[in-house]
C-alpha cells in the first residue's frame, strides 16, 4: 500500500487514559493507512479500543502520542477549535446512539453543521441540500419532525444525513447499527456502501463480523493492537 | 432569517419554558430592586428637594416682640439674608364636621402676591384670599373634610367664634401631613387677622439666610446679624428655630440607606442566583455542546450561542422589571411618601442614564454571571462531551462525606434519606451558592421582621409617656380640684391626674438661649408616666422620701435626649437656668430618659412648675384613664369630657386619645416600615427562587436517574420522598444558619434604623413568629420547587426516562 496516496495515516498512536487504578493504555501503537475511497470495517470485542481508534481519526480525542494524518491535516498539532472546524467540513461521524439534538426537528439538525462552517450560503440553500440529504436517505417526509418522533432507524438515517451535511471526504460511523433491529441494520449498511460506491471514504466500528465482511477491508483489534487486517 | 443554531437558541428557550420563566425572573429581582432603589431614590431626592426649593423654605425663625413689614423688609437686607418675611401665627379650633374640634393654625402673611419665605402655591379655587376668607393647606383641606366655597367656623383663643369662607387651597412645602404635624394650616390676610381682633404686626421672623442655606454655623452667623439689628431696635429676642435638617430630611435619608444597602444585597443574591442557573444550564447541555463540537462548531460559536441565550434572559428581565420597578417607585412616592411628607411632584420621569443602568444590570448581570460556566463548560472536549451521561458532580471524595460515611456505621439511616443527603451533596458548588443565598435571604428577612418588631416596641415604648386613654388640654391654667372634680363626673372615667404644660429656653452660662423646647409637669406619685431611665434617676416620688434629699433643695428636672443632644452640656447633676414665661430659675437634672419622638422637653414635679410659672394649685392638662381603651371608646369619653367641661365653663383647648398618639408615632414609621417590607419581600423572593432554581435544575439533571430508581422497583412515592427530602435539608440548613445569622443582623439593623431615624436605638425586639413563618414558608417552596419537577419525572415511562436525550 502506498503511504503517499493513503487519506488517513496514523504512525505509532497511543493513548493512555488516567484512572484511579493507574494509567490504562487503550491504544498502543497504532500503525494503519486508509486509502481514498476505502471502505475499512474495525473489528473488536468490546474495549478493545475500537472506539478510541475512531476517535483519533476523527479529531474527537487526542493521542497521547504518535501521529494522525488525515489528507493534508496533522490532527494531533490542531486545536481543539482548529479541529473542529476541520471535522465540520471534511469528515462526518455517525454514532451508535445517534447524537441528534432533540430540540430540533431532523431537517435543522442537517442544516447545523453547514450553518457552523458557513457553507451554502443561504438557509434556503442549506434547507434544500438538507431536504436532498435526507431523501437520499429515504425520509425526505420526516423532515419537519423532531427526532423523538420518528424510529431509532429514521433517527440513524438523519444522523447519516447530518454527518453527509458538508459533503465530508470521510465518514466514520461508530457501532452504528448497534441499537437498530437487523433488518434496519441492514438498510443502513446499505445506504454506507452507496456512499462508498459515490468516492467516500468509509471507517466503520462494529462488532458485528457478517457486516464487517461486507467492508472492502477489515482490521482486528484487541487490547488496543491491531492484530489482524495492517 | 435565522440560521439554525440560532433557531436552536430560541426553540431552547421555548422549550424549557419552566426554566426560562424561573431564570428570567431570578435576574428580574435584581433588576427590579435596582430599579426601585435607583428610580425611587431619584424621584424621592429630587422631587423633595425641587418642592422644598421652590418653596423657599425658611433656614430660621425668630420669635420677638412685635414688628411691622419695613423692620422686617431692612432685615432682608442684611449681606447674610437672603429674604425676611414677618409671620402671625394664630392657634384656632375649628369645628369641621365630626364631634371633636381641630386644631386649625392661621397663618397672616403681608404679601400674598411676593411670598420670598416659605412660599405658597395655589392649586385650586380662587387666589390670594380677600378679608374674612381662607385658603386651606391642600392635605388640610382634605384633613378637615372642607371644600372650596365653604364657610368654616372658628374659635380664637378667648372663645370669640368667627366664620371664614374657604376660597382654595394651596400647597406649602413647610408642611407635612396634617397627622404628622398635629394641626391643619390655613393662610390668611393681614387685614383678616386684624378682623380677627389680632395686631397687623408680627411675631415670628423668618429667615431665609444666603448659600450655604442648610449650614448651621452659616445659619448661626446671620441670626447673629439679624438679632443684633433686632435687638439695636430695642426688642427682646424671645427664642429662635435653625432649620437646617427636617424630620423628612431624616426620613428620606433613612429610606435612601435602606435602599441603597438592601439594594446592594438583592442585586449580589440575585448575581448568585443567576450564576446557579447558568451553571446547571450549561452542565445539562454538555452532551450539545459535544454534538455542535463534534459537526463542527467553533468554541467561540458555541460560546456566542450561550451568551445570546442568556441575553434573552436579560432581555426577559428587564421587560418585568423596568416597567414594574417604575410602578412601585411611582406607588411608593404617591402612596407613601406625597401624603405624609407633602410633597407635589412635577414630575415621575426617570433620567434616561437611571434607565439605562437598569437595563445595563439587566443585560450585564447575567452575561457576567453567565460567563464563567459558560467558558467552563465550552472548553470541554468533544470526547468528553459526548461521553457525558447527564449525571454530574462528584460524591465521596469529601470530608462531609466520609463524615457521613462513618455516621451510616453508628446511625441506620434510611436509604432513601441516604439518598436524598448524598445526591444534595452531589453538586457542592451549587449546593454552597444556593445556601449562600438562602442563608442570606434568611437572615435579612427575619432580620428586617424584627426590625418591624422594634420598630413596634419602640412605638409601645413611647406610650410609657402616655399610660392613660384621654387628655384633656385647657386654654389657661385652673385649680386641680376643681379640674380633678370636673373629669370624675363624666362616667367612664376610672382615675385621673392633673398635669402642667409650658414652654422654656435655656439661659447658658455665656447669656445666650437655646431653642424653645416643651416642659411638662406631673404630680408626685405619678401613675400615667413610666420611662425607662438611661442615666440617674426620674422625679422624686415625695420629696421627703429617702434618697431624694440631696435635691429636695433644688428644682430638680429630668430630661430627654433630645435636649440632652441639643445641649451637650447638660449631663446628670449640671445646673442650668431656665427661662420659663420671663422669669429665670436654676434647676439641677437629676436625670436623662429616652425621647418620645416629640422634641425636646423637660419634666418637672408639678409643684416645682406651678411655683416657677406663678400658678400655685393649677394645671393644664387633665390625663384620663378609661373603662375602654379602644379608639372608639377613647374617642367617645374625649367627646363627653369636652362638653361636660364646656358645660362648666371650663375653657378646654383641646383633647388628645392615646390611640391617635400611638397612630402618630406609627406615622412616622410608616415609610421606612412599607420601604422594610418590600426588600424582605423581595428577599423572600430571592430565597424562594434560588431554592426552586436548584431543586427544579437537580431534578431535570436527574431524569435518567429516576427512571433507574423505577427501574429497580422505586415506587412514585418513594421517588418523591426522595425528593422531597433533599429540598426540606436544603430549607432546614439554610433557615437554622440563616436564623442563627439574624440574631447578629437584627439588633445592628435595628439599632442604625432607630440612630437614623429617631437619634435613639429602636427598642430592640426579636420577631421569632417572623423566624417561624419563613421557615413554613421555605418548607412550602422547597415542597413546591421539589415536587413539580418530580411529577414530571414518574410521569415518564421508565423506557422513555432511560432513553432520554
Amino acid at each position: 500500500m502506498n503511504d503517499h496516496e493513503a487519506l488517513i495515516h496514523l504512525k505509532d498512536v497511543r493513548k493512555a487514559y488516567q484512572t484511579p487504578a493507574g494509567d490504562f493504555l487503550a491504544l498502543r501503537g497504532i500503525d494503519l493507512q486508509v486509502q481514498t475511497g476505502e471502505f475499512l470495517a474495525v473489528v473488536g470485542k468490546s474495549g478493545a479500543g475500537k472506539s478510541t481508534l475512531v476517535n483519533m481519526v476523527t479529531g474527537i480525542d487526542r493521542p497521547s502520542s504518535g501521529e494522525i494524518r488525515v489528507g493534508a491535516q496533522a490532527i494531533q498539532n490542531m486545536s481543539e477549535d482548529q479541529v473542529a472546524t476541520w471535522r465540520g467540513k471534511h469528515v462526518g461521524v455517525v454514532f451508535q446512539f445517534f447524537q441528534l439534538l432533540p430540540m430540533l426537528t431532523c431537517a435543522q439538525n442537517v442544516m447545523m453543521p453547514m450553518d457552523f462552517a458557513g457553507l451554502y450560503s443561504s438557509p434556503r440553500e442549506r434547507r434544500q441540500r438538507a431536504l436532498l440529504l435526507l431523501e437520499q436517505v429515504g425520509i425526505a417526509e420526516h423532515a419537519d419532525k423532531l427526532p423523538s418522533a420518528v424510529s431509532g432507524g429514521q433517527r440513524q438515517r438523519v444522523a447519516i444525513a447530518r454527518a453527509l451535511a458538508n459533503d465530508p471526504m470521510l465518514l466514520a460511523a461508530d457501532e452504528p447499527t448497534g441499537n437498530l433491529d437487523s433488518k434496519t441494520a441492514n438498510a443502513m449498511f446499505e445506504v454506507f456502501e452507496r456512499l462508498v460506491d459515490e468516492g467516500k471514504t468509509m471507517l466503520l466500528v462494529t462488532h458485528d463480523r457478517d457486516l464487517a465482511a461486507r467492508a472492502t477491508r477489515r482490521v482486528h483489534i484487541a487490547d488496543g493492537e491491531i492484530v489482524d487486517g495492517k | 432569517m435565522l440560521t439554525t443554531p440560532w433557531k436552536k437558541v430560541l426553540i431552547d428557550l421555548w422549550e424549557h419554558r419552566m426554566r426560562t420563566l424561573i431564570v428570567a425572573l431570578a435576574i428580574a429581582v435584581g433588576v427590579y430592586a435596582v430599579g426601585v432603589v435607583l428610580t425611587t431614590r431619584e424621584i424621592l431626592v429630587r422631587e423633595y428637594h425641587s418642592d422644598q426649593a421652590g418653596g423657599l423654605v425658611a433656614s430660621a425663625i425668630v420669635y420677638t416682640q412685635p414688628f411691622d413689614d419695613d423692620l422686617a423688609a431692612n432685615l432682608g437686607k442684611l449681606s447674610m439674608v437672603a429674604a425676611a418675611e414677618g409671620r402671625s401665627l394664630i392657634r384656632t379650633r375649628v369645628y369641621p364636621n365630626a364631634k371633636l374640634p381641630q386644631d386649625l393654625v392661621l397663618v397672616s402673611v403681608p404679601n400674598f402676591s411676593d411670598m420670598q419665605v416659605n412660599a405658597i402655591t395655589p392649586l385650586q379655587g380662587a387666589w390670594p384670599p380677600g378679608r374674612r376668607e381662607i385658603i386651606l393647606e391642600r392635605l388640610s383641606l382634605a384633613a378637615l373634610g372642607a371644600h372650596i366655597g365653604q364657610e368654616i367656623t372658628v374659635e380664637l383663643d378667648n372663645g370669640a367664634v368667627r366664620t371664614l369662607k374657604v376660597i382654595g387651597s394651596v400647597h406649602d412645602p413647610a408642611q407635612v401631613s396634617p397627622d404628622l404635624a398635629g394641626a391643619t394650616f390655613g393662610y390668611i390676610t393681614s387685614e383678616t387677622l386684624a378682623g380677627l381682633g389680632f395686631p397687623e404686626t408680627h411675631a415670628e421672623l423668618r429667615i431665609r439666610v444666603t448659600a450655604p442655606a442648610h449650614d448651621e454655623q452659616h445659619i448661626l452667623a446671620a441670626l447673629t446679624q439679624v438679632e443684633d439689628q433686632l435687638k439695636s431696635s430695642g426688642r427682646t429676642i424671645l427664642s429662635r428655630e435653625v432649620i437646617t435638617r427636617s424630620r423628612a430630611d431624616r426620613l428620606i435619608e433613612t429610606v435612601v440607606l435602606i435602599l441603597t444597602g438592601f439594594g446592594m444585597i438583592i442585586l449580589l443574591l440575585s448575581g448568585f442566583l443567576v450564576v446557579n442557573a447558568m451553571s446547571a444550564l450549561i452542565t445539562q447541555q454538555i452532551p450539545q455542546i459535544g454534538v455542535m463540537k463534534l459537526i463542527g462548531a467553533r468554541r467561540r460559536q458555541i460560546i456566542a450561542l450561550y451568551l445570546a441565550t442568556v441575553l434573552v434572559y436579560g432581555v426577559l428581565a428587564v421587560a418585568v422589571a423596568l416597567p414594574l420597578a417604575g410602578v412601585t417607585a411611582r406607588f411608593l412616592m404617591s402612596g407613601l411618601v406625597e401624603p405624609l411628607l407633602n410633597v407635589m411632584p412635577e414630575s415621575y420621569a426617570v433620567p434616561l442614564p437611571f434607565t439605562m443602568i437598569q437595563v445595563a444590570v439587566g443585560l450585564l448581570l447575567p452575561v457576567l454571571a453567565g460567563l464563567a460556566p459558560v467558558l467552563r463548560g465550552t472548553r470541554i472536549s468533544t470526547q468528553q462531551a459526548l461521553s457525558d451521561v447527564g449525571v454530574g458532580g462528584n460524591y465521596g471524595r469529601g470530608l462531609i462525606e466520609r463524615l457521613l460515611a462513618k455516621l451510616q456505621k453508628v446511625l441506620t439511616i434510611q436509604r432513601p434519606v441516604l439518598l436524598a443527603i448524598r445526591n444534595t451533596l452531589r453538586h457542592k458548588g451549587r449546593l454552597v451558592q444556593t445556601l449562600v443565598v438562602l442563608i442570606l435571604g434568611t437572615a435579612l428577612f427575619v432580620a428586617v421582621i424584627s426590625v418591624r418588631a422594634s420598630v413596634d416596641a419602640t412605638i409601645n415604648s413611647f406610650m410609657r409617656f402616655h399610660q392613660y386613654d384621654v387628655s384633656v388640654e385647657m386654654d389657661r391654667p385652673d385649680l386641680v380640684a376643681r379640674l380633678e372634680q370636673a373629669a370624675r363626673e363624666v362616667p367612664g372615667v376610672i382615675s385621673l391626674e392633673v398635669w402642667s404644660a409650658g414652654q422654656a429656653t435655656r439661659v447658658r452660662a455665656d447669656d445666650t438661649k437655646s431653642d424653645t423646647f416643651k416642659v411638662v409637669a406631673v404630680p408626685p406619685a405619678t401613675t400615667f408616666m413610666s420611662p425607662e431611665m438611661i442615666t440617674g434617676a426620674w422625679l422624686p416620688v415625695d420629696p421627703q422620701s429617702p434618697g431624694t434629699s440631696a435635691v429636695a433643695d433644688h428644682n430638680a428636672i429630668v430630661v430627654n435626649s433630645d435636649l440632652a443632644d441639643a445641649e451637650p452640656d447638660i449631663r446628670v447633676g449640671a445646673d442650668v437656668v431656665l427661662d420659663i414665661n420671663g422669669r429665670k430659675a436654676t434647676w439641677r437634672v437629676i436625670g436623662i430618659i429616652p425621647t418620645d419622638s416629640r422634641g425636646s422637653t423637660v419634666y418637672v414635679s408639678r409643684d416645682d412648675y406651678a411655683y416657677a410659672a406663678r400658678t400655685p394649685g393649677a394645671g393644664t392638662l387633665v390625663q384620663v384613664k378609661a373603662d375602654r381603651h379602644d379608639a372608639a371608646g377613647q374617642d367617645d369619653l374625649a367627646t363627653r369630657l369636652y362638653q361636660h367641661f364646656d358645660d362648666l365653663g371650663l375653657s378646654v383647648s383641646g383633647t388628645q386619645t392615646t390611640q391617635v398618639i400611638q397612630a402618630e408615632n406609627k406615622l412616622l414609621f410608616t415609610v421606612v416600615v412599607a420601604f422594610l417590607i418590600l426588600m424582605a419581600l423581595l428577599l423572600a423572593a430571592v430565597g424562594g427562587l434560588g431554592l426552586a432554581t436548584t431543586m427544579s435544575i437537580n431534578m431535570m439533571e436527574r431524569v435518567r436517574e429516576v427512571g433507574v430508581l423505577r427501574a429497580i422497583g422505586a415506587s412514585n412515592g418513594s421517588v418523591r420522598q426522595i425528593v422531597l427530602a433533599e429540598g426540606v435539608a436544603m430549607a432546614a440548613i439554610s433557615w437554622g444558619i440563616g436564623t442563627a445569622l439574624s440574631l447578629v443582623i437584627a439588633p445592628v439593623l435595628s439599632q442604625a434604623l432607630g440612630l437614623a431615624l429617631i437619634k435613639i436605638p429602636l427598642t430592640y425586639h426579636y420577631s421569632i413568629a417572623g423566624a417561624v413563618a419563613w421557615f413554613f414558608i421555605l418548607l412550602a417552596i422547597a415542597m413546591v420547587a421539589s415536587l413539580g419537577p418530580a411529577r414530571n419525572a414518574v410521569r415518564l415511562t421508565v423506557r422513555e426516562v432511560l432513553a432520554y436525550e
